[in-house]
């Protein structure tokens, strides 16, 4: 079970969009490029007045995440062992947060940068509909 | 002595993550964007075939050839500019607007305009002519399809390069032949 955050900090957020889980929003609050690598921030937040769950990573389906720019797919980055760049799943593959009313919890992870020149992304989950043209930040 | 029968056994290994232990869960920490810029070596990327078809068609319309390391489109300059002019008319935004298709299809593509004319007017008229001509395309492409201007190379050579006579074998004109040489060369260097 993943950690949660009661206290919601103010980060910016990129885009938000509604998820095909029971009362959890999902805002896109990061997309950096830094050094080839395109790290990804999604901050899921229960907006329901009951305790809601998000499950993340089901069967280890982490290729269900994954950026799309000009004609192209990006997939998390696994290590050379094999271990994806993103929170890992417990040992049935599967990576979920209870979440009370209010919390929330970010998710992350790490693909290989678009081009450039690609200056937006698209980014899909299984989760939500696909968060269009999100701005990357260059650092 | 506790005796582990299979299932259990199978049951237990499942629940030990089937990885060798992940890298910190600070996304941000030095360890794991050390781990992230040593994993590109064998990052995984995949062609969008849809897409793909959708810059063949667009190639297909625009008549361009295409080898394993360029693309070139030619453009027919009557279509694009009025005669003796510059300025791109109206109607030649339905063909730029697939030029810019298929240049954003590659974005590391360098690309080439060139401008040619017909064996009419003086060398130093048609050399300036059709250097604006190559340059109006690249503005246009710039301005209107988002395509980077460092990209773009332009060049004129007026009426140096035909690639049909300006006249006949008797001496008299030969509009078809002019009318061919009257273009606009583009090339995207693809590899």
């Amino acid at each position: 079970m993943a950690q949660t955050a009661p206290a919601p900090a103010p980060v910016a957020t990129l885009a938000t969009e509604d998820t095909n889980q029971p009362g959890i929003a999902a805002d896109f609050t990061e997309c950096k490029r830094k050094e080839g690598v395109l790290s990804v921030k999604i901050r899921f937040r229960n907006v329901s007045s009951a305790p809601a769950a998000v499950t993340l990573i089901n069967a280890r389906n982490y290729e269900a995440y994954y950026v799309t720019a000009a004609n192209k797919k990006y997939f998390i980055l696994k290590d050379s062992e094999g271990v994806y760049l993103t929170p890992r799943a417990d040992g049935f593959g599967s990576l979920s947060a209870q979440l009370a009313p209010g919390d929330q919890y970010t998710w992350w992870a790490k693909f290989p940068a678009p081009p450039p020149d690609i200056k937006k992304v698209t980014f899909m989950t299984p989760l939500a509909p696909p968060f269009e043209d999100i701005p990357i930040t260059d650092q | 002595m506790l005796r582990w029968r299979p299932a259990v056994l199978a049951f237990a290994l499942a629940c030990i993550p089937a990885v060798a232990a992940a890298p910190g869960q600070d996304p941000d920490s030095p360890e794991v964007q050390a781990a992230a810029r040593a994993a590109l070596a064998h990052s995984k990327i995949l062609d969008i075939q849809g897409i793909t078809l959708g810059i063949e068609a667009v190639l297909k319309d625009l008549g361009a050839k295409v080898t394993a390391t360029e693309i070139k489109i030619e453009l027919d300059a009557d279509v694009l500019f009025d005669f003796d002019k510059y300025t791109l008319r109206p109607e030649a935004a339905e063909t730029l607007r697939k030029v810019g298709q298929a240049v954003a299809g590659y974005p590391q593509a360098p690309l080439l305009i060139e401008g040619y004319t017909d064996g009419k007017g003086t060398h130093p008229y048609n050399m300036k002519l059709s250097e604006n001509r190559a340059g109006a395309v690249k503005a246009w492409l710039v301005a209107n399809a988002g395509v980077e201007a460092a990209r773009i190379r332009t060049a004129g050579w007026g009426e140096t390069k035909p690639i049909a006579p300006n006249t006949n074998p008797d001496g008299s004109d030969n509009p078809q032949g002019r009318q061919k040489n009257r273009r606009v060369e583009l090339t995207l260097r693809t590899k």
